[in-house]
This record gives C-alpha cells, structure tokens and sequence, in this order.
C-alpha cells in the first residue's frame, strides 16, 4: 500500500492522476486493438485473394498436363502422383502422343511455389513448340533442343551462350509403336523398371536444362516386355523427411516398394505407394513438390 | 554514490538532493543520474528539481541523463508531458541527447508509460524525436553500459 503522500492534497492529485493514467491506457489499448484488427482484417482479405489467386493458378497448371486416363491411352497403363508443396508447384508431366510415338517427360523445375510453376509453364511451351517441329525418335535429341528453345526464352535478358541460374531436371521416354522400343535419357532424373523377378534403376546423365552447352550421353533402349513397368519420378519422393529417426525416404526405399508391389495392379499399387509415403511422411511437412509417374506399356 | 546498483567503481558526485529525487554526476561528466525516491512526484516539485538541474547539465556539458523511476507507482501524465516535449528539447540544443530510464518493473506502469509516450507523439507531430536516444533497462549499469 501506497502511504509516503505528504497531505491530502498531493493525495488527491495521486489518484487524479492514477485515474488519468488508467484512462490514457484504456484507451491506447483499444487503439491499438482496433489497428490489429483493421490489420488482421486486411491480412485475412490478402491471404483470401492469394489463395483464390493460387487456386486457380492450379486449374491452369493441371489443364496442361496430362491426367491418367491421357496417360494409360498413350501407353497401356498409368498412373500419376502428383503433389505440389504450395498448391501449386515445379513438377509437370508432359505429354504428347502421336500416330507413331508417345513421350512423356517428368520435369522438376528449379523452386517450387510460383516460381516453379513460372517456369514449368515455360518448359511445357518449350516442349510443345519442340516436337511440334520434328518427329523425335531417341530421347537425347529431343532434351537437347527442347534445351535450346528453353534457353531461348530468357535469352532476351541474359547473355546468349550464359547457363541459367535456373532451370530443371527431366526424365523423358519416347514410345515408338513402328518399331516397338522404348527409350529413356534424362538429365538428373533416373528411371527405374520392374518386371516379374527383377527391378532396374537407369540413371539420367548430371547436366541440366538451363546449360547453355548441354551435352547428354547416350540414350538406354529400355526392355519392351509384358509385366514390364517403367517410373519417372522428381526428386521430391525420396528427399522427402520423415519415419522413425527423420531421415530421408531414399530411392533405395523407392526401388523396394515399388519391386514388392509390382504384381498390384497399377490402380493398387499408387495407392499402396502414397500410403506407405504418407506414413514415412508423418506429421513432417512436405518438403518439395513430389511427382512420381507410372506406365506399362502394350 | 547510493544508488541501487552496485557501481562502487564509479567516482559518482551528489549533485543535488531533495525529498522526492537524488541527483549524481559522474566525475567524468559523461552522464547524470537521477533517482525517484517517493511513489508519486507532485508537479511543482518536479519541474522545481528538473529546473535546477538544468544549468549543472549545461555547464559539464553532459550528454547522456539517466532516469531511474523505479520508485514510482504513478505519473502524473502533464508532468511527463512537460519533461518531454519542454525540458527535453530545451537541453537538446545543449548536447543532452541521450536518454536511459529505468521503469518499475509492474507490467501495468510499463503500460501506461507507452500509452503517455504515444499520446505525446500525438500531440506534438512536429518534436524532433528521431534526434533523442531514448531507451529502456532494468539497471544502472546497463543504462551506463549502453
């Protein structure tokens, strides 16, 4: 308690001004609440307008891919884990059928979020106005002039002949129904294949797209044989966290689930894959885009 | 000197001393320190003491004035005003540019302080408050240190 006033007045002036500071404060904290809310009202209406924003993004960002029924008529069957991180994402699978061919590319674009699915628009026009110029029958002539035509759409800023501080990794098949093979080449992409007994994995060259002086090594005739099934898929799967010491899931994880779950049909096995992902995944949060892509072929 | 930290190894004069403050002068004149001593500090009293102190601070042209208001359970907010925006700018142009206050430790003061310096900055759009160095602490030593 209170008691060093000297007399009544000084008293009096005490709680006068213990009175003034209750209302000065008052009063500072419902203007302060008032700003927090007129904020958080703006906050919410921003973060509203960017999901409606990102959401629809979305729409057009899967309008350009394929989806699985596209996907088993280009081949036999297939399937399609597609997961971006933010709604929307660097992961695309693109794909183009002709009379004679099917490719399919599994690409993974430098950042996720809206800068990753910036430039996986850019590597999708690439890629159309690529194979709209040429029939492409071995995978590494196609990814070095989708390469040059990638590089040609930035080249209006930078310098010709410069590598890109961004760009993407690919996977790419090209089905040939004339002569019945199937070939894989990539850039920091593998491609794994199971069959009845046996699981191969086929590791895509180190460059990537974005390097102005793209050089692949050769192209890998891919067996063409029933109970045959092939998977391309981005990075994001087996960097991804999580299981009982959080660690990463690993292609070598990858490689088993998919060789133990290959005589599932396809339907069962994608989901036997995101089931078992999901519990490695946890409550851990995804930590990229992810994309896994499944085919067999006729 | 008597304050309520241990600066011993200070060389600390006792300025001026009244029944509501104590005044200290570091022998260096690099800063003063001036301690509340009662709970409330009545109008008169305070302007009469800060006045006073104000040619001691012109003439070792000090430039750093440390305001321990521990004591304190109430303000009276024209006072604070006062302080502020006459006898802060008044002593500004002397070089007294650098102020360090310590405030009870009650939540609800602290408060009411931001709530006083808020309705000051209100009041006066035009005081050049971006050429003080006001800052808080919760000692004597840290208000010397920084």
């Amino acid at each position: 308690m209170i008691t060093d006033f000297k007399d009544q007045s000084e008293m009096e002036q005490r709680v006068a001004s213990l009175e003034q500071m209750l209302e000065m404060t008052t009063s500072y904290m419902s203007e302060i609440e008032h700003d927090l809310n007129t904020k958080k009202q703006k906050l919410e209406d921003y973060n509203r307008q960017f999901n409606q924003s990102l959401d629809f993004a979305s729409i057009i960002q899967n309008s350009i891919q394929p989806d699985e029924q596209l996907l088993s008529s280009a081949f036999k069957n297939g399937f399609l884990i597609n997961k971006p991180r933010d709604v929307i994402g660097g992961d695309l699978v693109w794909l183009r059928k002709t009379e004679r061919f099917s490719y399919l590319a599994c690409m993974d674009c430098t950042g996720h979020g809206v800068p990753g699915a910036l430039l996986s628009m850019v590597a999708s026009f690439s890629m159309n106005s690529v194979v709209a110029q040429a029939d492409y029958k071995d995978p590494k002539e196609l990814i070095i002039d989708f390469n040059d035509q990638f590089c040609t759409y930035f080249q209006h800023h930078e310098n010709e002949n410069k590598d890109l501080d961004h760009g993407l990794d690919i996977g790419m098949v090209i089905l040939d129904r004339e002569e019945n093979t199937l070939r894989f080449n990539g850039t920091r992409q593998s491609l794994i294949y199971t069959n009845r007994n046996s699981i191969d994995n086929i590791r895509g060259d180190s460059a990537y797209i974005g390097n102005s002086s793209l050089t692949l090594g050769e192209s890998t005739n891919l067996p063409v044989s029933s109970g045959g099934r092939y998977f391309l898929f981005s990075d994001g799967i087996v960097d991804q966290f999580g299981g009982p010491k959080n660690k990463k899931f690993l292609a070598r994880r990858l490689r088993q689930l998919l060789f133990d779950t290959r005589n599932l049909d396809m339907k069962s096995q994608k989901d036997k894959v995101e089931n078992e992902f999901d519990l490695w995944k946890g409550e851990e949060e995804q930590t990229d885009d992810i994309l896994l892509i499944g085919f067999e072929i006729e | 000197m008597e304050t309520k930290e241990n600066t011993s190894t200070l060389k600390m004069h006792l300025e001026m001393q009244s029944e509501y403050f104590k005044c200290f002068r570091d022998e260096e004149n690099s800063f003063i320190i001036c301690e509340s001593l009662t709970s409330y500090l009545p109008v008169e009293e305070f302007k009469e003491f800060f006045e006073q102190m104000t040619p001691i601070i012109k003439e070792h042209q000090i430039s750093k004035f440390i305001f321990d208001k521990r004591s304190l359970r109430a303000f009276h907010q024209p006072t604070m005003e006062w302080y502020f925006v006459e006898w802060k700018q008044k002593l500004m142009d002397s070089g007294l540019t650098v102020h360090r206050k310590i405030l009870p430790d009650e939540g609800w003061f602290k408060k009411a302080v931001q709530a006083g310096r808020a309705s000051i900055e209100k009041s006066h759009p035009d005081f050049p408050f971006d050429k003080l160095d006001i800052q808080y602490f919760n000692s004597i030593d840290d208000c010397i240190r920084y």
